[in-house]
């Protein structure tokens, strides 16, 4: 009982000693070594001007475009962890789901392994700021955090000015076949609706749902958006030849849109600006 | 041939007869499920209703289609490689369907046009390249025995699918994360005139086998036998086999991989009619049908208004549908 006390106690203390040795040495590091396993990680590590500490980055990380001269540590699902470690990083951002094992096994290396995976604008919010303590760019992250939000409610102004004009119903299309949309709670629901829009499959379960067509057809979206990257302009014939789609508002009024690059949709990063903006661009002023 | 089970002929044709009624009666109740209520006369009348209820129409004679083709080419899979695990897939088809879909996928976004149609013509041409290669692979001296068919059937398979995790991995994105969903099978119909071209292949395919059921009951008890009663088995060994390969290639290239059905539905029927393949192809071909006419409904219905990847209903309902009847029949399937 004694020695497990002790024991115990001795941990707390290890950690305690491991916390404010490893604090001390971010706040000296200018060379720290970071690695990025996410691209809207990247983005965000960029975004906070730590693009000169970043020394591996995973094969998905091409924004900006001074990311794709860092050395590629593996595919986005597989990193490599031989290559990983072998840089020596001071820290590792991983992100939740796929990198999950690989994040187990990184920590059981010793790395400091922090999972960086924003469900929503919200939690985007934080993890910047989450970020900024964790690479000694607190001031950084949140003046940055500060402008989002400022930005983000001067959105907010213009779709509540645009309301003279009906909010659009919106489809969002990842995939077909089969259909796939973006359900309840994903982080394009949010956007659409932060944007002005009113998703039409908000009513699916899953944040990336096979989607019943006879729905799309019935419900009609006013707009529809193509984020699945079938070469622009050519899906959207795609959708023209598709059998009763002719009824759907949306194509009826040729509002069919795939020049929104996905990246910026559907990465969770520091472009969430420029993302909701591109919608609101298509559902209120193009429609006009 | 032996079916005790059912007594006379006749019998077994009112069986094959009432597998009709059972699908026609299917397509007709699946026909008022589905995401949206249509009520009656919105049908009728020129609206979107008639439009979604036209759609799902569409949806339910693909997967009649799709269902009937792959039990028929389990059938003759499992007639002529006489082996009781022989399904749709088992020479390589599907790998070869999904290869080419990626292949296509990867070449589109260098400097192809992406069509409605390339993805399923794609992966019939895949379908075809797996079928010719195992064939060649499997001919020594001029013939094709089952255990060479069957292994390199099997090899193919792994290699074409392992390229294709290789391709996915390397051009790794949306594009090719799709093939995923798009294996997972899939019974919207993109473009009505593939539903034209896959009911001709299926049904004319179908309609071959049919010609030749009595090689198959005669093949099914051995080749040396077939070979005795004056059979030329290789020639028709080889027909039997292209044909069942073309239609499933026709199924994959339009549905994707929907499992289990063209295994089951087979063994099910063997368990009713025993060998007869005069009556285990049309009734493979009418409850393959009705059973994923009823499997796809679920799926479109289960959870709204999202939809289920049919495989998973196909191995939900028939699992147990057949479960019971093996441990009821405690029959030996194959003899």
């Amino acid at each position: 009982m004694c020695m497990k006390g002790l024991l115990y106690r001795s941990i707390v203390f290890l950690n305690f000693l491991l916390l404010t040795f490893g604090k001390a040495k971010n706040l000296e590091a200018k060379d720290l070594r970071i690695v990025s396993l996410a691209p809207n990680t990247t983005e965000l590590l960029f975004a906070l001007g730590l693009e000169k500490n970043i020394v591996g980055v995973d094969s998905f990380s091409d924004y900006p475009p001074q990311a794709k001269k860092i050395e590629k540590v593996g595919t986005f699902s597989r990193p490599n962890l031989e290559k990983l470690i072998y840089l020596k990083p001071d820290i590792v951002f991983t992100t939740g789901l796929e990198q999950n094992p690989a994040s187990a096994r990184l920590k059981r290396f010793g790395l400091r392994v922090f999972i960086v995976d924003p469900a929503n604008i919200e939690e985007l919010l934080e993890d910047t700021l989450e970020v900024g303590r964790i690479t000694d760019r607190d001031r950084e992250a949140r003046r940055f955090v500060e402008t989002m939000k400022q930005e983000l409610a001067e959105i907010k102004e213009d779709v509540s000015r645009s309301l003279s004009q009906k909010k659009p119903k919106v489809f969002f299309e990842l995939w077909y076949p089969p259909l796939m949309t973006c359900g309840i709670n994903s982080y394009l629901d949010e956007l659409i609706t932060l944007a002005g829009g009113i998703n039409i499959a908000a009513d699916a379960p899953r944040q990336f749902s096979r989607f019943s067509q006879e729905l799309v057809i019935q419900r009609s979206p006013d707009v529809i958006i193509l984020g699945s990257m079938q070469a622009e302009g050519l899906a959207e014939k795609n959708i023209l030849q598709r059998y009763g789609w002719g009824e759907i508002g949306a194509i009826k009024g040729k509002r069919v849109y795939s020049d929104i690059n996905p990246d910026i949709l559907l990465r969770p990063g520091p472009r969430v600006v420029q993302a909701i903006r591109e919608l609101y661009k298509r559902f209120y002023v193009d429609g006009k | 041939m032996g079916n005790k089970w059912l007594g006379s002929k006749r019998r077994s044709f009112l069986f094959v007869g009432l597998l009709a009624a059972v699908l026609v009666l299917a397509v007709l109740v699946c026909g008022f499920f589905g995401a949206v209520k249509i009520p009656a006369r919105d049908i009728i009348s020129q609206s979107a209703g008639r439009t979604i209820f036209n759609l799902r129409l569409q949806r339910i004679m693909l997967a009649a289609l799709a269902g009937g083709i792959l039990s028929v080419a389990g059938v003759i899979f499992q007639a002529v490689l006489r082996n009781p695990l022989a399904d749709p897939y088992i020479l390589g088809v599907s790998s070869g369907g999904g290869l080419g879909v990626v292949t296509m996928m990867v070449l589109e976004t260098f400097f192809l046009r992406f069509e409605a149609i390339t993805l399923p013509l794609s992966a019939f041409l895949g379908s075809i390249l797996s079928i010719l290669l195992v064939h060649r692979l499997a001919r020594v001296e001029g013939r094709l025995p089952a255990q060479n068919l069957l292994l390199s059937g099997v090899i193919v398979g792994i290699i074409f699918t392992n390229i294709l995790v290789f391709v996915v991995w390397f051009f790794e994105d949306r594009m090719t994360r799709g093939v995923i969903w798009w294996l997972l099978g899939n019974l919207d119909v993109i473009e009505p005139r593939l539903l034209a071209s896959i009911s001709l292949i299926g049904i004319s395919g179908t309609g071959l086998a049919f010609l030749f059921s009595r090689e198959m009951n005669i093949m099914s008890l051995g080749e040396e036998e077939a070979v005795s009663l004056g059979i030329e088995v290789e020639k028709t060994k080889r027909l039997l086999l292209y044909a069942a390969s073309l239609i499933t290639a026709a199924a994959v290239s339009v549905c994707g991989i929907i499992g289990f059905v063209g295994l089951i539905v087979p063994h099910a029927l063997r368990l009713i009619f025993g060998n007869e393949h005069r009556l285990l192809i049309p009734g493979s071909f009418l409850a393959g049908a009705a059973f994923l006419v009823i499997s796809d409904t679920f799926a479109r219905t289960v959870i709204l208004p999202a939809e289920i990847p049919i495989g998973v209903i196909t191995a939900l309902i028939g699992g147990p549908v057949f479960i019971f009847l093996l441990q009821r029949k405690k029959k030996v399937i194959f003899k």
